[in-house]
């Protein structure tokens, strides 16, 4: 089951008319036999053994932590470290048993070798990555005193497990969103209507924009030796576009069904596009990510306290982490990790030089172009990050960054605007959507969360007017081909 | 607490309107977005023009290709006075045609219905296109529902079914006149009593050998349904037939014949399978069929239809309607548009050697 399904679609809307019919204090137990429902049918029966597995050892873990007095550091410190390693363990086991094999492949390639291997099969567990963090982030929490441990394990089994942010997150703190699962606001007829927005914003990004980017994406990148020059480099804007629209859309999705449900969850984007910098991109995207990884990693190693050259460090530990965290391919390592850190330790070094050139030209740092120059600037780095991101290899990455720079190819044989596989009338209707998530982008950017759409009544023809847009232009289904009228089987 | 309540009515005022236009504008779209069948596929409009026929049939056919291209009530009519209508579409499966027969009876009561039982090979349904020929016309009922239900493959879902919108919207980049045309007249007839007419001409040259199957007992479910039509009749007096097209294709083996006759002897059901009756009934693979020998065309189809109306007429006494005045009238008006069409059809093959509306289809 996905976000985008008719099942999920049932699943919410049968969750809400029951939990508009019982009390305040029974919402949370319709909120868990959802999420449970939404588990199996989103993982398996696997993911659900897991996820318990995992739920109950951070549950233990932490009344345990509440259970030693406070004198005893040292026992309270195993215990948060096992508990750690637990977690860790197991996504480790699930999530990276092939990181050996694809570091040696990573080795032989930069060799320019190929390193031929089999895979070892795990089972595909469904919001391991994120519900394993979230345990992390408790445990250390009631460890450090700044939570107390939970007692009621539903409770906290919603929290870990809950539909909302199970599958893409966001990675939510037990002090926010456990509390709010918990005791779910009222809904009031304002609260609906913004959530009903936010979800088909969400829709109207996955379904009109990312799907179409998609199908850009995947025409070029599948058969990228035979494209060249500018058509690799609108391939890579592409998918930096893709996977914007795609998981930012899959956040107001999930953020908008559960403010239907009187629950909060935090925020992952903030406009990432209009960062003038690698760093303030990475505070935009992903945010409750970072904000794990600031909190739990960046600060205990020090910070920015302990000198430049720490500090660099520090920086490189992180995002090793977080490319880690993407996947356990050296292109995810690599692309949203180290080559981030390059950046911003570059960045950063270079930051005198940088001031002392404005002051000798006596340009004016906030001057808007050159603002906008720094936003472009940010987004071709993060563009190249992705670049390999979205690889299969680090020869395939190289051999499309190489190609960015040679003379514009495409095959003859493909089809749709630019040899993109995308029709003229869709590439409009991607232009259009992009155009209007850019104005919207910028209004957020300039009046935070006002609202655009000031009157009540407006909004609610907004709803009914961009679900006409996504019933519509939306990308969904599997296309209607007359031509397989044709008598084949006869 | 008065501006309050004002507040209120204004609020759910807005939104009742704005679902209405909402509501009004979707099926609007739902109109414009499903396809017409206008062009080279004409097939998809035979479900729905079943509804369109005022008049009651006392010879109702039922089966895939086999039966739609193959019989020609407008010659049954001619020569016998037969009236009759093929409830037929493309790989129509032997549970489709129980369920529009099922729906056959809450409008009308024939005396008999024939079923080519050529589908009775057919385990499920090959490609989604041939469910949506059958179910996109059928109006809403108990029987369309469980039809959808019954036949759908994996990837379709109801929803797309109950919504045609959200099957068909990818279709608004490739909108034509006709799609804006008939939202808002009314389609022209495509078929002549659900019969597809082809007055071209393919020879019949040579078939792949048959391909070999390890098991060639019916699936269970279609000797389910097929007893399901037996009940069905008994139930309403009507008499049933089967029949097996003459169609030369290497499907129909001596495994499938000897279970149909089985079944029908035991039954006590009229089998005939045409293809024994080729010579007695006159067809000419060479001049008589328009795809090699896969169907008939509409020369064929007449010659199978007089042999195979005269049987019906005397096995079960069936009526000849032409002295009936006002059903005489709306038979033989159609009579004159088939035989128009006919000519039609056969001029511009003589001349060009391809009828250009088909031609796309084929190729």
């Amino acid at each position: 089951m996905s976000y985008t399904s008719y099942g999920f679609l049932i699943l919410t809307v049968v969750g809400l008319v029951i939990s508009r019919m019982v009390r305040p204090s029974g919402k949370k137990w319709i909120l868990l036999v959802m999420s449970l429902i939404f588990m199996a049918a989103a993982g398996g029966y696997g993911t659900i053994v897991f996820w318990f597995i995992s739920t109950a050892a951070g549950f233990a873990a932490a009344l345990l932590l509440a259970n030693v007095a406070d004198t005893k550091e040292k026992q309270k410190r195993i215990i948060l470290l096992a508990a750690v390693a637990f977690q860790l363990g197991l996504l480790a086991y699930f999530k990276y048993a092939n990181l050996p094999a694809y570091t040696k492949e990573a080795f032989y390639e930069l060799a320019g070798r190929v390193y031929e291997f089999e895979e070892k099969e795990r089972l595909a567990l469904a919001g391991i990555s994120f519900y394993i963090l979230m345990i992390i982030g408790y445990d250390i929490d009631v460890y450090r005193g700044e939570t107390l441990a939970i007692r009621s394990f539903p409770a906290f089994s919603l929290f870990t497990g809950y539909f909302g942010h199970f599958v893409q997150g966001p990675i939510d703190s037990w002090q926010e969103a456990g509390k709010s699962l918990g005791v779910p606001s009222p809904v009031s007829f304002t609260d609906f209507q913004d959530g009903c927005l936010r979800i088909l914003s969400g829709l109207f990004k996955k379904l009109v924009l990312s799907e179409r980017l998609a199908i850009m994406v995947d025409t070029i990148y599948g058969d990228y030796a035979s494209y060249g020059g500018w058509y690799l480099v609108m391939a890579a804007a592409a998918f930096t576009l893709q996977l914007y629209t795609d998981f930012c859309g899959c956040m107001d999705l999930v953020l908008g069904v559960s403010q239907l449900f009187g629950v909060r969850l935090a925020e992952n984007f903030r406009q990432p596009f209009f960062s003038e910098s690698v760093s303030e991109f990475w505070r935009r995207w992903h945010i409750t990510l970072g904000a794990f990884l600031r909190k739990y990693v960046y600060i205990p190693l020090g910070g920015n306290r302990k000198g430049t050259l720490r500090k660099y460090l520090n920086t490189i530990v992180v995002f090793l982490l977080s490319g880690l965290w993407h996947g356990g391919k050296w292109t995810f390592i690599i692309g949203t990790g180290l080559l981030q850190c390059v950046y911003m330790i570059a960045g950063a070094m270079s930051e005198p030089l940088t001031e002392q050139c404005y002051r000798i030209l006596r340009i004016k740092r906030t001057a808007p172009v050159l603002r906008f120059l720094r936003k472009v600037r940010t987004f071709i780095l993060i563009m190249i990050g992705f670049v390999l991101f979205r690889s299969d290899s680090l020869t395939m990455a190289g051999e499309i960054l190489k190609g960015m720079f040679q003379r514009g190819l495409h095959p003859e044989y493909a089809e749709g605007i630019f040899y993109s596989g995308l029709g003229t009338a869709d590439f409009v209707i991607l232009l259009i959507g992009l155009l209007l998530l850019f104005l919207i982008s910028l209004w957020r950017e300039k009046k935070g969360e006002q609202k655009i759409l000031s009157t009540e009544g407006m909004r609610t023809m907004a709803c009914f007017a961009i679900l006409l847009v996504i019933l519509v232009f939306g990308c969904y289904g599997k296309g209607y081909d007359i031509s397989s009228f044709i008598y084949s089987q006869f | 607490m008065r501006k309050y309540r004002k507040g209120k009515w204004s609020r759910y005022g807005i939104l009742a309107g704005s679902l209405a236009i909402f509501l009004c504008v979707v099926f609007f779209l739902q109109m414009l977005l499903t396809p017409k069948y206008m062009g080279t596929v004409i097939e998809g409009n035979f479900t729905e023009e079943y509804y369109r026929d005022s008049t009651r049939h006392e010879l109702l056919i039922l089966g895939n290709c086999e039966s739609y291209e193959n019989i020609s009530p407008m010659k049954l009519w001619e020569e016998y006075g037969i009236t009759s209508y093929i409830r037929g579409n493309s790989n129509q499966l032997i549970s489709q045609s129980y369920y529009l027969l099922r729906e056959a009876l809450r409008y009308e009561q024939p005396k008999v219905v024939l079923l080519n039982i050529q589908a009775m090979t057919v385990a499920e349904q090959s490609s989604e296109e041939y469910n949506r020929m059958v179910f996109d016309g059928m109006k809403w009922s108990k029987d369309k529902l469980e039809g959808i239900l019954n036949s759908k493959r994996e990837e379709e879902s109801l929803a797309e079914y109950l919504f045609p919108i959200l099957r068909y919207h990818s279709r608004w980049s490739e909108l034509s006149g006709d799609d804006f045309r008939f939202v808002f007249q009314e389609k022209p007839l495509k078929s002549y009593q659900g019969y597809y007419l082809r007055a071209d001409i393919r020879p019949y040259t040579e078939f792949p050998t048959e391909r070999r199957r390890s098991d060639y007992t019916f699936p269970e479910q279609n000797m389910r349904y097929l007893q399901e039509i037996v009940t069905l009749c008994q139930e309403n007096g009507i008499e049933l037939v089967l029949m097996k097209a003459p169609s030369m294709y290497p499907v129909w083996v001596e495994p499938y014949e000897e279970q149909i006759t089985e079944f029908a002897e035991k039954k006590g059901i009229y089998y005939v399978n045409t293809l024994l009756y080729a010579d007695e009934i006159g067809i000419d693979m060479s001049t008589d069929t328009y795809d090699e020998g896969l169907h008939l065309n509409v020369y064929g189809a007449e010659k199978l239809s007089v042999w195979l109306g005269e049987k019906l007429r005397e096995r079960y006494d069936l009526t000849d309607f032409r002295g009936e005045e006002g059903l005489a009238q709306a038979y033989n008006q159609r009579l004159e548009e088939y035989k128009k069409e006919k000519i039609e059809q056969k001029e511009e093959f003589e001349r060009f050697g391809y009828i250009s509306k088909y031609t796309m289809q084929e190729e």
